[in-house]
């Protein structure tokens, strides 16, 4: 209250003009208070002030702690998620998965013949029989590439 | 004298059935297995299906074309399947979408031989059917063995 006071120092508060008048009046009588009820409300504050604080547990600390704790959570999950993402390894495909499903087969084959039929120019890698021009024959390579039998037939 | 005979040539009788049974069922069998894919009515322009004998000796000898023209050409096939009772068969047509099959048409003929007395007994997978545009589609694939003539 006091310190309130002193910050407005040279205004006037914003109070009633009769209270004001009536504050400003010197007190008409003095109020007695005995020396020893003085000096034991000076020794209850002092030794309320002398209370050591608890390190790191008073509410002041406490309120502009959770910051700290809020981003050291966040630093933590992060870290642990980049930890155990999967590392995204780049899928290749083999040159005659031309329609990239994963696996070589007809699919492939009848993709390479329509552009080649129609006039497109594939890549070069897909001239698989190295005439120097990517056409059906070498669709019909893939063909056979993807009838093949790893066993030799038996199943 | 008698009894001795007859017993001889009851055992002479009797080889010779057995030797005659024995080589029926040995003898070997060929078998025309048409192979049929149904694309409802999706023009089909390739399949690839897998075909296997699933019981009994048996091995492919022979891979012929479909009725279609656009797969009366055989389809592709490993020949190390020959000889073997398991083969991929194949096929792409690139022509237009009129030319090509749709609904359930046959579009190859396995020949298998086949020995033994256990009857072979045959399946058929699809592994992919597409359109011209590339695009897979439902389909199903059948097979019928031809009835000897």
């Amino acid at each position: 209250m006091s310190r309130s006071v002193t910050d407005r120092d040279g205004e006037e508060p914003d109070a009633p003009a009769r209270l004001t008048a009536a504050l400003k009046e010197p007190p008409s009588r003095r109020v007695f208070v005995p020396p020893a009820i003085d000096q034991a409300i000076l020794i209850t504050a002092r030794r309320q002030l002398a209370k050591p604080e608890r390190a790191g547990f008073g509410f002041i600390r406490s309120w502009f702690a959770w910051p700290a704790v809020a981003t050291a959570c966040l630093a933590l999950a992060g870290i642990i998620y980049f930890a155990t993402k999967p590392v995204r390894q780049e899928i290749t495909f083999a040159r005659e998965d031309l329609n990239q499903d994963g696996r070589v087969d007809i699919l492939d084959a009848l993709q390479l013949a329509r552009e080649a039929r129609a006039g497109s120019k594939p890549s070069s890698a897909l001239d698989l029989d190295g005439d120097g021009v990517v056409d059906r024959r070498d669709a019909e390579i893939i063909a056979t590439h993807a009838v093949k039998l790893e066993k030799g037939g038996r199943s | 004298m008698r009894i001795l005979l007859a017993i001889l040539v009851a055992l002479v009788f009797w080889r010779g059935h057995a030797q005659q049974a024995s080589t029926n069922n040995t003898a070997a069998r060929f078998h025309a297995v048409d192979i049929y894919v149904d694309s409802e009515n999706h023009p089909l322009a390739a399949y690839q299906i897998e075909f296997a004998v699933t019981n009994g000796s048996a091995r492919i000898v022979g891979v012929e074309g479909g009725e279609h023209p656009a797969f009366a050409e055989p389809p592709f096939y490993d020949p190390q399947a020959m000889q073997h009772e398991r083969v991929i068969l194949a096929a792409f047509s690139t022509e237009a979408a009129d030319k090509l099959p749709a609904g359930k048409t046959r579009v190859a003929t396995i020949h298998v031989q086949t020995s033994g007395a256990v009857k072979a007994e045959f399946t058929v997978k699809l592994h992919t059917a597409a359109g011209l545009d590339g695009k897979k589609f439902q389909a199903e694939a059948a097979l019928e063995e031809r009835k000897a003539p």
